[in-house]
């Protein structure tokens, strides 16, 4: 039995994702600007260098999503919840193609007042726009065993 | 006249019963000097000749000791007693003189930081601060999975909920379990 997940869940998740994108991507831009401080640069060239800036965020933002989801199906934040995209029909988690689709497929879920993130609320298997385009659900892992705490401190043999 | 008589007459017996009580008064007082210094030579010989001692080893080696410590422990003044001798401030002083003075003899000992290296280099306190940190972040991680799927869950009644209000009866609550 597979329980999809929902949207609180999956908002958090890419509240967390967002956040280590964009903490990334702030220190990157952080250090870039610093040195460049240090040189003489015209404008225009300022001009420039954000714009390819913002490029490779973009770039940066599709493939940390694209490569978590079709390495292990979990971003960090998936994980941290403790939920997998996977493809609706195997439970695997969706090739490279796919994965990049469904990244390019969020802009337009949440264009039309985030409708297509709504649907996750209505839809039987809980799919928002980028799953249906894609054909991937997102599911509940099952918790993994919990780690073991006792250690046997007392021993005289633990200590060496 | 006559009680001016009779008095005359009297006097002589009043004079020699008061003599007789000095005496008798005397006398007591003098037995009793006697009886004292008496018991006190008797028991000075005892604790010569180690009487004493032998009651002493005789009541340590017998159960008698025992029985009258735990019937005196069985009364509910000694707890009281006891209790109010702890909330004293003499005893609660000593008490914190000795932990200062304990605490100060440690923090000078050598053996103590030998002790203490040897105990946080060992593989086994390591492994439980290690364990203690993963079951910390477990939990923090179970509690926000827990809240989600709580919230997964009110979200979507709401939404059908909505739903059902403006839409014709008859549509199905989403499934929110199911195969893959």
């Amino acid at each position: 039995m597979t329980e999809y997940a929902g949207l609180a869940t999956r908002t958090v998740a890419f509240a967390v994702d967002a956040a280590i994108i964009n903490l990334v991507a702030w220190g990157v831009a952080a250090v870039v600007a610093l040195g460049l401080s240090l040189l003489k640069v015209p404008d225009d060239v300022v001009t420039v260098m954000a714009v390819i800036g913002a490029v490779i965020a973009v770039g940066w933002a599709i493939s940390y999503f694209a490569y978590f989801w079709s390495a292990t199906g979990q971003t960090p934040g998936d994980r941290l919840l403790g939920i997998q995209v996977v493809q609706a029909g195997g439970g695997e988690p969706p090739h490279l193609g796919r994965a990049v689709v469904r990244v390019l497929c969020l802009p337009l879920a949440a264009i039309p007042l985030c409708a297509g993130f709504l649907m996750i609320l209505v839809d039987r298997r809980r799919r928002a726009l980028q799953d249906v385009v894609v054909g991937t659900v997102v599911i509940y892992v099952r918790e993994p065993e919990p780690v073991p705490t006792h250690v046997p401190v007392g021993s005289a043999k633990a200590l060496h | 006249m006559i009680q001016g008589a009779v008095m005359f007459a009297v006097r002589p017996a009043v004079a020699s019963i008061d003599f007789a009580r000095r005496g008798e008064r005397e006398m007591r007082r003098r037995a009793g000097d006697g009886l004292e210094r008496a018991t006190i030579a008797i028991i000075d010989g005892a604790l010569a000749d180690g009487i004493a001692d032998r009651i002493a080893d005789r009541l340590l080696a017998g159960p008698e000791l025992e029985r009258i410590v735990a019937k005196a422990l069985e009364q509910p003044g000694v707890e009281r007693i006891v209790n109010q001798l702890i909330a004293s401030p003499v005893i609660q002083d000593a008490i914190a003189r000795v932990a200062d003075d304990a605490i100060a003899r440690l923090r000078d000992s050598p053996a103590m930081w030998a002790l203490i290296d040897e105990i946080a280099q060992s593989p086994s306190v390591s492994e439980a601060i290690t364990a203690q940190g993963y079951g910390f972040a477990d939990q923090v991680g179970d509690d926000i999975r827990e809240r989600s799927r709580h919230a997964d869950a009110r979200l979507e009644r709401l939404a059908w909920r909505l739903l059902r209000r403006r839409s014709p009866p008859g549509g199905a609550a989403p499934s929110t379990a199911g195969a893959t």
